[in-house]
């Protein structure tokens, strides 16, 4: 597996690129950013103090994120297999290594996009697929499931104290946050993918 | 008839060897096997030759030998005296197989037989039982079979020590392993039980638990043990359990090995070997074989192709003769692959009397709890199936045959009035048909009231009251299995418990299995399952549709027809076409599955068909066959209609696999409603 050279060699950054299943190809510039993970010294953190890691991605022009625990594998977009007579959001399957993984447009399901994409069926009837569009692939109770997203931005660390709430009623997200100058809108999984 | 003779030879040497050996009170389990086993053959060739009297003779000689075999009774003189006397009589038999018994030798055979089976049925006291002092999770002591169970009792009687270890071998070659340990071992022990092992996470490797019986010092059997076992645990009989380091022993056992007694009476070799020859594997793991040889499969396919693209006329990059060489390869590995495939499919397979026994005792209790005197009649027991789909099996029949009971059977004053035998009969068939299996479960009970069905399907708004006047025959039994009538209280007056047939529907659908009703008001009602033989690994048909591409089994597919546009009736709404003076409803895939139409002058229709179920499906193209493995959708997508899975035809190309009972149940109206309901997520 070729990596980019500016990948650190440290053994816990290599189990973290190891568990993301990354693509040969695939960007992970970003992860080399990171200070080095904290697992083991959290339990003794006191709760407010304690840091949460999210996975953020754009999804028409907002950045959400969804717990990074949660998250199996991040895929390249690609075309789907086609589910006859499926209902919005679902927009096909894949197969990943045996399993049949539901991949679900989270624009739709979140109410940002009123049209489903076609990026399922024979290639001349789909929409294309935006290089930057990546799919999620998320582990859940009913079993894994894939997430269509515009852009994977980035490993955020939030301190479960700055997280504000937000009303009830808001669908999926949970929770608001900042990392740097960008707002997050936090999602939680088992809501995103009922 | 010279095999019989020599069997019945070898039968009489082992009886002498059993009454030498027996004198002491101990009948070793090496010999008292060979000559189970002999009687065993000794029975197979008599029926195979049409000798009605030796068969039935060396059944019943086998029948007590097992029974001694597994401790119900003691080896004593009169025993002894039948078995010899047996002997004498196969080789008489045997020899006067030419001309046929006379009538001396028949009376006399007779005499015997009588003997045996007499001798088979003296109950023999059994002691307290020993096993419950062994310290045995009680999940071993449910797979244990009767014969493993006497054998520990013996162990134990004969003050051994029963041990038990686990062993850990690669996939490839764990069937050399195994035979080698016990060979090993057979000196100083007795390997009683083969047990499938905890799940190990290297996905090459297989694990056993063996349960042996010894005297052996646990030097001894720790140097036998060693280049396989990590750990020895003796299992308690009493005291604690002593875990022992198996490396450390050995060290000590170098140094004293001639200082260990061998306590144990030395037993003639292969203590157990045909007795017991299965090795229970799991399931799960034989699941994963399966799925490896599947992609095999694939891979033979690419090569194929290869091969073909190599040897096609014109190419010039490659030479001719590696195209050649290509070819062969595969083909060898295309047969490897059928004998390993044909041979794992096997290992899967179970025979239905598994169930079928589980069924004789609940029927019994049931039928007691109802108030009922029946019968149950069970056929075709040896009939095998996938070990999966017979599992699966129980709770559909027993729903079936609970059913029969509470409303078809009636009871026994109704019956004496009706003029039926006071006592009902169950039957419960089942029987090979091609790649399928048909299980029926009739009843002589009242039939299903059709009048009542009606009422019932108007009540719930299955039908319309004016479309049931039309109902009849199947179309109204099928109102039997729609989700509706589960929650009906019953359709016979009788009964308040109604059963869910559509459960019973569903339950088959998902082994790819349908069910069928017959019934005559007053004589009974008979069910019939149709199932196929394995879920593991098909052959599907490749359909081009609109640009998509779907794969239908082919055990579904009945035939292929090319028609005309104008050979499609249409009437309501729903259409059909005429299959060789057949009526068959016609599903266009393009429009069920509601993709853009193409015009075709001339279409292909697929007709697929489950027991007496026809449907046509059209589609624009026929691509041709391929081996495939069906993974299921999963959870998420439970509720996704006509689609049974996802299979891979290699070449990274990922097709559905269409779910033909399910089709057919839309083709004939019988899912209402199944548009409306798809894949939501979860």
């Amino acid at each position: 597996m070729t990596k980019p050279a500016t990948v650190r060699r440290s053994p816990s950054l290599a189990d973290r690129l190891r568990a993301f299943r990354y693509q040969p190809d695939e960007d992970v510039s970003f992860l080399s950013a990171l200070p080095p993970p904290t697992h083991g010294q959290m339990p003794l953190a006191p709760v407010d103090a304690e840091l949460r890691e999210y996975l953020s991605f754009e999804l028409e022009e907002a950045t959400y994120a969804v717990p990074l625990g949660a998250v199996l594998e991040i895929l390249r977009a690609r075309l789907l297999v086609e589910i006859p007579r499926a209902q919005a959001p679902l927009l096909g399957v894949l197969d990943l290594r045996g399993t049949v993984t539901p991949v679900y447009d989270l624009g739709l399901g979140l109410g940002l996009r009123e049209h489903i994409r076609k990026v399922a069926g024979p290639p001349e009837e789909c929409d294309p697929v935006p290089k930057e569009a990546r799919i999620l692939v998320a582990r859940t109770a009913a079993g894994p499931a894939g997430m269509w997203v515009d852009r994977v931005r980035d490993v955020v660390r939030v301190a479960a104290a700055s997280i504000q709430p937000v009303p009830p009623g808001a669908g999926a997200v949970v929770g608001r946050a900042t990392a740097g100058d960008k707002a997050l809108l936090l999602l939680e999984l088992e809501r995103v993918l009922r | 008839m010279a095999e019989a003779v020599e069997t019945a030879e070898a039968l009489g040497r082992e009886l002498v060897r059993l009454d030498a050996g027996g004198e002491g009170g101990e009948t070793p389990p090496a010999v008292l096997n060979a000559v189970f086993r002999h009687a065993h053959s000794l029975k197979g060739l008599a029926a195979l030759y049409g000798q009605g009297m030796m068969a039935e003779l060396a059944h019943a000689a086998e029948d007590l030998l097992d029974r001694l075999r597994l401790g119900r009774l003691r080896l004593r003189e009169p025993v002894m005296d039948a078995l010899s006397e047996g002997v004498e009589l196969f080789h008489r038999l045997a020899t006067a197989a030419e001309s046929g018994p006379d009538a001396a030798l028949l009376a006399r055979s007779k005499s015997l037989l009588g003997r045996l089976e007499q001798l088979s049925q003296v109950p023999e006291r059994i002691s307290a039982d020993l096993l419950t002092k062994l310290e045995l999770s009680s999940e071993i002591r449910s797979v244990l079979t009767e014969y493993e169970e006497h054998r520990l009792r013996e162990t134990l009687r004969r003050r051994a020590l029963v041990w038990r270890f686990e062993v850990r071998w690669a996939l490839e070659d764990f069937d050399q392993h195994l035979p080698a340990l016990v060979e090993r071992l057979s000196p100083m022990a007795e390997v009683i039980a083969t047990l499938p092992g905890h799940a190990v996470d290297d996905p090459t490797a297989i694990c056993f638990e063996l349960l042996i019986g010894s005297a052996a010092g646990e030097e001894r059997l720790a140097a036998a043990l060693l280049p396989d076992v990590g750990q020895l645990t003796v299992v308690p009989v009493r005291k604690r359990r002593a875990r022992v380091d198996l490396a450390q022993l050995a060290g000590r056992e170098e140094r004293g090995a001639e200082a260990e007694p061998d306590l144990v009476p030395a037993e003639a070799e292969g203590p157990l070997r045909s007795a017991s020859r299965t090795v229970r594997v799991d399931i799960e793991r034989l699941d994963a074989m399966m799925n490896a040889v599947g992609e095999l499969r694939l891979i033979a396919a690419n090569l194929q192709r290869l091969a073909d693209g190599a040897t096609a006329p014109g190419v010039v990059q490659l030479p001719r003769a590696f195209g050649a060489d290509l070819l062969k390869d595969q083909r060898q590995m295309a047969r490897r692959l059928d004998a390993l495939q044909s041979g794992l499919l096997d290992a899967r397979m179970v025979p239905l009397a598994q169930v079928f026994e589980r069924l004789q005792r609940l029927v019994r209790r049931v039928a007691r709890e109802a108030g009922k005197e029946l019968d149950l009649v069970t056929r075709g027991g040896e009939v095998e199936l996938d070990k999966l789909i017979v599992e699966e099996l129980s709770d559909p029949l027993m729903h079936l045959l609970r059913n029969a009971i509470d409303h078809g059977i009636e009871a026994p004053s109704e019956r004496e009035q009706l003029a039926k035998p006071r006592r009902g009969r169950l039957t419960l068939t089942a029987r090979p048909s091609g790649a399928h299996v048909v299980i029926e479960v009739r009843d002589d009970g009242r039939g299903v009231n059709a009048a009542r069905v009606k009422e019932v399907a108007v009540e719930r708004g299955l039908l319309a009251p004016e479309q049931a006047l039309d109902v009849s025959g199947r179309a109204l039994h099928r109102l039997l299995f729609s989700p509706g009538f589960t929650t009906a209280r019953s359709i016979s007056p009788l009964s308040g418990r109604g059963v869910g047939l559509d459960v019973v529907h569903t339950n088959l659908a998902r082994l790819s299995g349908v069910i069928d009703v017959e019934s005559v008001a007053g004589l009974g009602t008979c069910f019939r399952l149709t199932l196929p033989l394995t879920l593991a690994m098909v052959r599907g048909l490749i359909v081009r549709v609109s640009g998509r591409t779907y794969a239908i089994p082919l055990n579904a597919v009945v035939e292929i027809v090319a028609l005309g546009g104008e050979a499609i009736q249409s009437r309501a709404g729903r259409e059909s076409i005429s299959v060789r003076g057949t009526t068959v409803p016609l599903i266009r895939l393009a429009r069920l599955f509601r993709l853009p139409e193409a015009d075709h002058a001339r279409r292909n229709v697929v007709v697929v068909g489950l027991a007496q179920e026809r449907l046509g499906l059209a589609v624009d193209e026929l691509l041709g066959q391929a081996d495939m493995v069906t993974k299921p959708l999963g959870e998420r997508l439970a509720r996704v209609q006509g689609i049974a899975g996802v299979a891979d035809l290699g070449n990274r190309r990922t097709v559905l696999v269409l779910d033909v009972a399910a089709l057919i149940g839309e083709g004939l109206g019988a899912a209402p409603g199944a548009d409306a309901r798809a894949a939501l997520p979860g």
